[in-house]
């Protein structure tokens, strides 16, 4: 946890797209290795927005949290004795967290703004979203949902977040690419 | 009639596998995501796109039905076409 292990802390990031006529990208792109993944926006890296979570500080914060794995496994049978094959794919790999947030909150909206801005940046990726809080950790995960509700007998503001881990590159065969090619026959 | 040939598996290795049935999702190019299924009964088909392609079908290699069609090269190599003209 950062603030001396006070505060759970969401950090949104968000990775600036550049123009390959821009200077800027030659130059960076000139850094071998971590100048080709910054322009392509394989590495996450961008501004970091950090919130933290705490009641008395920033008037939001977390009630619960869960972690959960899904795993789609496959079992192919055959028509001999042997053991069948099986494959597993991960299907999702979450932290949920309920939170809770003051009506007057100043954070809240700025909370709430940050997650509009990210839907923009869904089919791109370029952002990221990392959730700290003792041993619940994930650094560059996507966001899966938010949703949040106002009671009108409190001033409460319930707020649920999923954010979910990165994709793992698929097995070969199961997702791989194939190119074509044209005539009668192959 | 020209077909966009994608090669998907090799048949000699599906049989040694002794599996009945497997799903695969492939990116074709020009087409996209696929999922197919490749079946093994008493002769080996794929199922793509609603379309079932049994290899080798009443003799026939390649053999074409609605847009798609499945061939068998030498090598074992079985391939799924998609009708361009």
């Amino acid at each position: 946890m950062l603030l001396d292990g006070i505060a759970p802390v969401l950090i949104f990031s968000f990775i600036p797209t550049l123009d390959a006529r821009d200077p800027l990208f030659n130059a960076i792109a000139g850094i071998p290795v971590i100048g080709e993944d910054l322009v392509t926006g394989v590495l996450p890296l961008g501004i970091p927005i950090p919130l933290y979570l705490d009641e008395r500080l920033t008037g939001i914060y977390v009630d619960n949290e869960s972690k959960n794995i899904d795993i789609e496994t496959v079992i192919d049978t055959r028509y001999d004795t042997k053991r069948p094959v099986t494959i597993q794919r991960a299907l999702n790999s979450s932290v949920t967290i309920n939170l809770f947030a003051r009506k007057d909150s100043i954070l809240l909206s700025a909370f709430l703004a940050l997650h509009d801005l990210v839907i923009p940046r869904l089919v791109s990726k370029t952002y990221a979203m990392s959730y700290i809080n003792g041993p619940t950790v994930i650094l560059n995960g996507l966001l899966q949902s938010l949703s949040h509700s106002v009671d009108m007998n409190t001033d409460l503001i319930r707020i649920a977040l999923q954010i979910q881990k990165q994709d793992q590159r698929p097995a070969v065969g199961q997702y791989g690419s194939l190119s074509g090619t044209v005539g009668a026959t192959p | 009639m020209t077909f966009t040939w994608f090669k998907i598996f090799n048949k000699t290795e599906w049989l040694a596998e002794g599996l009945v049935s497997r799903n695969i999702t492939y990116i074709f190019e020009g087409l996209g995501a696929k999922e197919i299924l490749i079946t093994q009964g008493n002769e080996t088909g794929v199922l793509v796109d609603d379309i079932f392609l049994i290899l080798n079908f009443a003799g026939k290699n390649p053999y074409k039905i609605s847009n798609w069609a499945i061939y068998e090269d030498e090598n074992s190599d079985v391939w799924i076409g998609k009708l361009v003209t």
